[in-house]
C-alpha cells in the first residue's frame, strides 16, 4: 500500500482527533454534508494533558510542538486528496494595462487540462472582493492595475502542466501609463484607478486617487511655535516591506455534495474569508465551509484573500478538488504589502526639554487595490504623535491608489511608518537642545491618564518613561567585541579576531579597521485591537465533560494559530478557569462563530477574553449542577465564592467540595458565546478627534550597532528591548514574539525592501533579492518584560505581538547615526547611503 | 533552463520565471501514466505511484510541492507522533520555545544535529555560522539559539548520553 493510496493510515493522531468524526463533540445543528471524501492532512485537533496546573503565567509547551519538531504537522500545502487537480494563476506582466482581448482556447487543448477561467466565467453578480471596499476584481476584467494581478486560472493534473498551459494563454494588453507617487497619482489629469468610487471614503477625499485621508487637529500649532526654542522638520521615508512568511499561500477546495464547496486554507481570518468568498461563488455563507489548515506565518499578509476564490471557482467548475499553492516568486504578487511611506515632520521645543508642538503630513501609498488602506490610515495619523505629550497638534495621514503592488496589513499597520521618523525627529531636537536623548524622551513621556492628540485619554499604565529606563540600564556588549569572542584557531582570547562577529562577516573584509560603533533608542507606541468603531468581537465554545473519569475541557474557537502560540494560550485559560488539566483545542473552523482577526495585537486579548469568558458560564453552570446534587450536603454550597481547581468544586479557603466528575457525571456542559472589548469609535472626519482605540502598547529598543564606515556595512551587535505586557499569559511566548517582532523591525532597518521601478514593477520577488535577516544577522536581542495590568483587559494582559517592530528599526537608524553622523531619512539603509556613493535614484 | 541543466533548488527559489525550462523529469511519466489511461487513476493507487515516481525525481518540476507531499506521505521512520522519543534536538527546540509557526524548523534541526555531531561543544558564533543558510521568520533565532545551546548541554551530559568526554 502506498502512503498517498490510505493517507490517513500513516497519521493515526489526525484521524483519531479529526474534529468531524470526533464521538466527543455533538454535532452542532444541522450538520453540513461532508464532502465526497474527507481530505488527508486536515488540522490536527491538538490535546494536552498537563502534570502541572499549566495555567496562566506559565510558559505550558506548545500542544502542536512534537508535531512541528517531527515534520507531521499539516501545513495548508502539504494537503492532498485523491482526485486532486492543481491549479495555476496567470498574472499580469504590466502595472497597467487595458486587456483587449484574452485567447484561451491552446491552453484549453493541452492534455490534462480541465478548465480555464476568466473574468467572464465568473458565476455570480458579485465580481469583487475587499477587506474594507469590495474594489478587488477576482481576475481582471477590461483593465489591469498592478504588475502581478490575476487574470486568468488554469486546473490541470499537474501542477507543471497547469503552469505551462497558463503561457499558453494569449493575452492582448494595450498598455497604459501608471502613476506610481503622489504627484502623478493626484495630478489634474492622472488616470483614475477606480473610476466612479461609490464607497464610504469616496466623498471626503480630495482626489478620487486618494483612498482615505485621516487629519488631526487638536491645539493651536501656531501658539505652538511661538513658545519654542528649537522647531527641527525632516523628510523621511520607508520602504515597502514584505510579511515574508515561510509557508506560501495555500488551500485545498473540495467540492460537496450540497453543490458548496469546503475550503481548507491557511489564512489569518476565517470567517472574513467567508464573508468576501461565498457572494463570488453566488453560494449562501452556510455552503461554504471553511478549516484553518497549517500557518506557515502570517503578519499581516494573510488577512486579504489570495487563492481562496480561485480554487473554489476551480472546483466548483470542475467537480474536482483542487489544491493551489504559491510559489516565492508567486507569494509575493499573491499578498499585500507594509505601506511604503513619506513622512514630513516639524516638531518644537522649548530649551528646557519640553515639546511645543508638532505637525506631520504622513503619505502612504496604497497600491492599486484598497485593502486595508482606511484603517491603516486612522492608524497612522491617531498614533502619528508617539508615545509623547503634545498639546498642540495638526497631522495629516492619507493614501494612495497607485499601480504600485497593494498594501495592508503588516506588523505594526501604520504605527511603524510613523514610529520611524517621529523617533528621529527626537534624536534631532535633543541634539539640538544638547539634552540626552533618552532624557529627552523621558521628560515628554506619556503616562496613565496622558491625552493623546485624539483627545483619548490613555487610562491604563503608560511606563514609557520606566522602558526607556530599563532599556538603557540593561549592560552593554562588550567594546571590541570581536576580539573578546572566541576564537577560532589556536590563538590565546583577547587578541585573536573572529570575523564573524565583525560587518562583512566571513567575507572577511575587515578586522576592525574603520569599524565605529554607534548606540540608539527608540520607544513607540501602538494601539491593540481593532479600531473605530469596528465591532471586535470573539466567540468561543467550550465543552466540559468526563471522559474515563478525568474532566475533559474542549475549546473550540475560529482563532488562527498562525504561529503565534494562541492555542497554547486558550488552553492555559481553559485550564487556569476550569481547573483542569486535560484540555483539548479543537481546529478552527466556520462551524463556530467568528473570532475576528489574528492581528492587531488582539487574539490573547479578545479570544483569549471570549475563552474566559465562556468558561465562567460552563462554570456557572458546574456549580448549578453542584447545588442541586450535593447542595443539601454542605452549607457551603450555598457559599457564592466556589472555585474549580485541581478537577474539584473548591471553596475560596481551599475545601474541596466534590469532584467534577461527581458533579458532572454523564452530563456534557456546552456553551458558545461571544465577547467585546470596550467599544470604539470612528474619528471625527475633520478634527480627528475620537474614542478610537481600545488599548495601547509600548516597547523600547536600545540597539548597538557597528558599522564598517569604508564599505557601508552594518552589524547589530545587540538589539535590547523592554515592553509592558500587562499580565505575561505566556512568559516565553512573549519573550518570542518581542524576539520575532524586533527582528522585523531589524529588517526593515538595514535590508528588506521590495523595490518597485518607477514603471511599477517588481523588481525583486524572491529570497535571493528581497532579504530577511539570517542568523548571522540578527543579534542577541535581552528583552526586560514589564507587567502593569490594564484593569479593562482579560487577566489585565496587553496585546505583545507588533509594539516591538515599532521602535526597533528607528533604534537601529539612531544607532548607525550615531556611528556616522549621517542623516539617514530613509529605511531601509544600504551600503550607498553609508558611503556617499548612491547614485541617488530613490533615495534622499 | 535555457538550454542549461540546473539545479533544482533555483525553481523552488523563484529563480526561473520567465525563463525557459525545457526539461522536467518527473513530468514526461506523468504524461505517460496519463496516456495509459485515466481509467486506473481513478482507483485512488495509481495516482499515488504516479506522485511517487514523480516526486522521487526531487528534479526541476520542481515546484518544492512534490517535496511538500512527501513529508506528507511518510512520516520519519520510527517517530510516533504519540509519546515516542524525540532526539535531544528535537525535544530541545519544543522546550527553548524554538518552535513557532514552525514551518523552518525541519530544516533548522538538520543544521543543528549536523552541527552538534560535528562540534558537540559550539560555541554561539559556530552556532549562527552552522544555521546561516536557514531562514526564521517568526523567532528573531534567538530561542534557537537557546535549542541548540541546550540541545548539546544534553548531549554531553554523560547521564543522558553514557559516555564522558572532556
Amino acid at each position: 500500500m502506498t502512503p498517498h493510496a490510505e493517507p490517513r493510515g500513516a497519521e493515526p493522531r489526525t484521524t483519531e482527533n479529526r474534529a468531524p468524526e470526533g464521538a466527543a463533540r455533538p454535532a452542532p445543528a444541522g450538520t453540513p454534508p461532508r464532502a465526497q471524501t474527507a481530505p488527508s492532512r486536515v488540522p490536527t485537533s491538538l490535546e494536552q494533558g498537563s502534570a502541572t496546573r499549566g495555567g496562566i503565567g506559565e510558559s505550558t509547551l506548545r500542544p502542536d510542538g512534537t508535531l512541528k519538531v517531527t515534520g507531521e504537522f499539516a501545513y495548508a500545502s502539504d494537503m492532498w486528496h485523491e482526485d486532486m487537480i492543481w491549479g495555476y494563476t496567470l498574472r499580469s506582466p504590466h502595472a497597467h494595462a487595458e486587456i483587449v482581448s484574452i485567447d484561451v482556447s491552446e491552453a484549453l487543448r493541452q492534455a490534462g487540462v480541465h478548465t480555464v477561467l476568466t473574468h467572464a466565467d465568473l458565476p455570480s453578480d458579485t465580481t469583487h472582493y475587499g477587506l474594507e471596499m469590495q474594489d478587488t476584481p477576482v481576475l481582471a476584467n477590461d483593465r489591469v492595475r498592478h504588475h502581478g494581478e490575476p487574470v486568468a486560472l488554469v486546473a490541470a493534473d499537474h501542477p507543471e502542466t497547469a503552469r505551462r498551459a497558463a503561457a499558453k494563454i494569449r493575452v492582448e494588453y494595450a498598455v497604459l501609463p501608471v502613476v506610481h507617487d503622489e504627484e502623478s497619482a493626484t495630478a489634474q489629469d492622472a488616470p483614475l484607478l477606480h473610476p466612479g468610487r461609490a464607497d464610504h471614503h469616496a466623498e471626503h477625499v480630495p482626489h478620487p486617487n486618494i483612498v482615505h485621508r485621516q487629519p488631526i487637529v487638536r491645539g493651536d500649532v501656531a501658539a505652538g511655535r511661538d513658545r519654542a526654542d528649537v522647531i527641527v522638520s525632516g523628510d523621511y521615508e520607508v520602504g515597502m516591506q514584505d510579511q515574508a512568511f515561510l509557508g506560501p499561500e495555500s488551500g485545498l477546495a473540495v467540492p460537496s455534495e450540497d453543490g458548496g464547496v469546503d475550503l481548507y486554507v491557511a489564512t489569518q481570518w476565517l470567517h472574513a474569508d467567508l464573508r468576501q468568498i461565498a457572494p463570488v461563488l453566488g453560494l449562501p455563507e452556510d455552503r461554504v465551509r471553511m478549516t484553518l489548515s497549517g500557518v506557515g506565518g502570517a503578519f499581516g499578509g494573510r488577512e486579504d484573500l489570495s487563492m481562496q476564490i480561485h480554487a473554489c471557482l476551480l472546483a466548483l467548475r470542475t467537480g474536482r478538488p483542487v489544491k493551489i499553492v504559491y510559489n516565492r516568486f508567486e507569494s509575493f504578487f499573491g499578498h499585500v504589502h507594509r505601506h511604503p511611506a513619506r513622512l514630513h515632520y516639524e516638531h518644537g521645543a522649548t530649551r528646557d526639554g519640553r515639546l511645543t508642538h508638532m505637525t506631520c503630513r504622513i503619505v502612504l501609498d496604497g497600491g492599486a487595490y484598497a485593502s486595508s488602506s482606511p484603517a491603516v490610515v486612522g492608524n497612522a495619523a491617531s498614533l502619528a504623535a508617539g508615545p509623547y505629550v503634545i498639546d498642540d497638534v495638526r497631522v495629516e495621514a492619507l493614501a494612495l491608489y497607485t499601480n504600485n503592488p497593494p498594501c495592508g496589513a503588516m506588523r505594526g499597520f501604520g504605527a511603524v511608518q510613523a514610529c520611524f521618523a517621529y523617533e528621529a525627529q527626537m534624536d534631532k531636537l535633543a541634539a539640538e537642545l544638547g539634552l540626552d536623548p533618552v532624557e529627552f524622551r523621558q521628560r515628554n513621556a506619556m503616562s496613565q491618564g496622558s491625552v493623546l492628540p485624539t483627545g483619548q485619554r490613555v487610562d491604563a499604565p503608560a511606563p514609557v518613561a520606566e522602558i526607556l529606563r530599563r532599556v538603557r540600564a540593561m549592560p552593554m556588549p562588550p567594546e571590541r567585541q570581536w576580539e573578546s569572542a572566541e576564537p577560532t584557531g589556536g590563538a590565546s582570547p583577547g587578541t585573536a579576531v573572529d570575523v564573524r562577529a565583525l560587518p562583512g562577516g566571513l567575507s572577511n573584509t575587515t578586522h576592525g579597521e574603520d569599524v565605529v560603533r554607534g548606540v540608539g533608542y527608540a520607544v513607540g507606541i501602538k494601539n491593540v485591537g481593532f479600531s473605530e468603531g469596528f465591532d471586535d468581537y470573539s466567540t468561543a465554545r467550550v465543552q466540559l465533560q468526563v471522559i474515563g473519569g478525568e474532566p475533559v475541557a474542549l475549546v473550540h474557537t475560529a482563532m488562527a494559530e498562525v504561529g503565534q502560540g494562541g492555542v497554547t494560550v486558550q488552553a492555559q485559560i481553559a485550564r487556569t478557569e476550569l481547573g483542569v488539566t486535560r484540555v483539548s483545542i479543537q481546529p478552527a473552523d466556520t462551524q463556530v462563530g467568528s473570532a475576528g482577526s489574528t492581528s492587531a495585537s488582539r487574539q490573547t486579548y479578545v479570544t483569549g477574553g471570549a475563552v474566559k469568558h465562556v468558561c465562567e458560564l460552563v462554570r456557572e453552570r458546574v456549580l448549578e449542577l453542584g447545588r442541586a446534587r450535593f447542595g443539601t450536603y454542605h452549607p457551603a454550597w450555598a457559599q457564592a465564592e466556589l472555585l474549580l481547581e485541581g478537577g474539584k468544586v473548591v471553596t475560596d479557603g481551599g475545601e474541596a467540595l466534590a469532584s467534577l466528575a461527581d458533579v458532572l457525571e454523564d452530563e456534557t456542559i456546552d456553551l458558545e458565546s461571544e465577547w467585546r472589548h470596550r467599544p470604539t469609535e470612528a474619528f471625527d472626519l475633520v478634527t480627528g478627534q475620537g474614542q478610537g482605540h481600545v488599548q495601547y502598547s509600548f516597547a523600547a529598543h536600545r540597539a548597538v550597532v557597528e558599522v564598517d564606515t569604508a564599505l557601508g556595512l552594518v552589524k547589530v551587535v545587540e538589539l535590547a528591548c523592554a515592553q509592558d505586557v500587562g499580565k505575561a499569559i505566556n512568559p516565553d511566548a512573549v519573550i518570542g514574539q518581542i524576539q520575532g517582532g524586533s527582528t522585523q523591525g531589524l529588517g526593515l532597518a538595514v535590508m528588506e525592501e521590495i523595490v518597485v521601478d518607477p514603471d511599477s514593477k517588481v523588481r525583486n520577488p524572491s529570497f535571493t533579492d528581497y532579504l530577511i535577516p539570517t542568523i548571522l544577522d540578527t543579534p542577541t536581542i535581552p528583552v526586560d518584560v514589564l507587567e502593569l495590568a490594564d484593569e479593562h483587559a482579560p487577566y489585565g494582559l496587553r496585546g505583545a505581538g507588533e509594539a516591538p517592530t515599532l521602535s526597533s528599526t528607528p533604534a537601529v537608524l539612531a544607532a548607525i547615526r550615531q556611528a556616522t553622523g549621517l542623516d539617514l531619512p530613509r529605511v531601509p539603509v544600504r551600503p550607498e547611503h553609508l558611503t556617499g556613493t548612491d547614485s541617488g535614484t530613490d533615495a534622499g | 533552463m535555457d538550454g542549461e541543466p540546473v539545479c533544482a533548488c533555483l525553481v523552488a527559489a523563484g529563480q526561473v520565471e520567465g525563463r525557459e525550462v525545457v526539461t522536467v523529469e518527473g513530468l514526461a511519466d506523468y504524461a505517460n501514466q496519463r496516456a495509459a489511461g485515466t481509467a486506473a487513476a481513478d482507483r485512488g493507487a495509481a495516482p499515488g505511484a504516479a506522485w511517487e515516481s514523480a516526486s522521487a525525481e526531487a528534479g526541476p518540476a520542481g515546484t518544492s510541492l512534490d517535496a511538500a507531499r512527501r513529508w506528507q506521505a511518510r512520516p520519519a521512520p520510527g517517530e510516533q507522533p504519540d509519546g515516542a522519543e524525540l532526539a535531544p534536538v528535537q525535544q530541545a527546540f519544543i522546550d527553548a520555545g524554538a518552535v513557532q509557526c514552525g514551518f523552518c524548523t525541519p530544516g533548522l534541526l538538520v543544521a543543528a544535529d549536523e552541527l552538534i555531531e560535528r562540534t558537540p561543544q559550539p560555541s554561539d558564533a559556530d552556532i549562527r555560522e552552522a544555521l546561516s543558510g536557514n531562514l526564521c521568520r517568526c523567532t528573531g533565532y534567538e530561542k534557537i539559539l537557546d535549542a541548540v545551546r541546550l540541545a548539546a548541554a544534553r548531549s554531553e551530559d554523560p547521564s543522558a548520553t553514557g559516555e564522558v568526554r572532556k
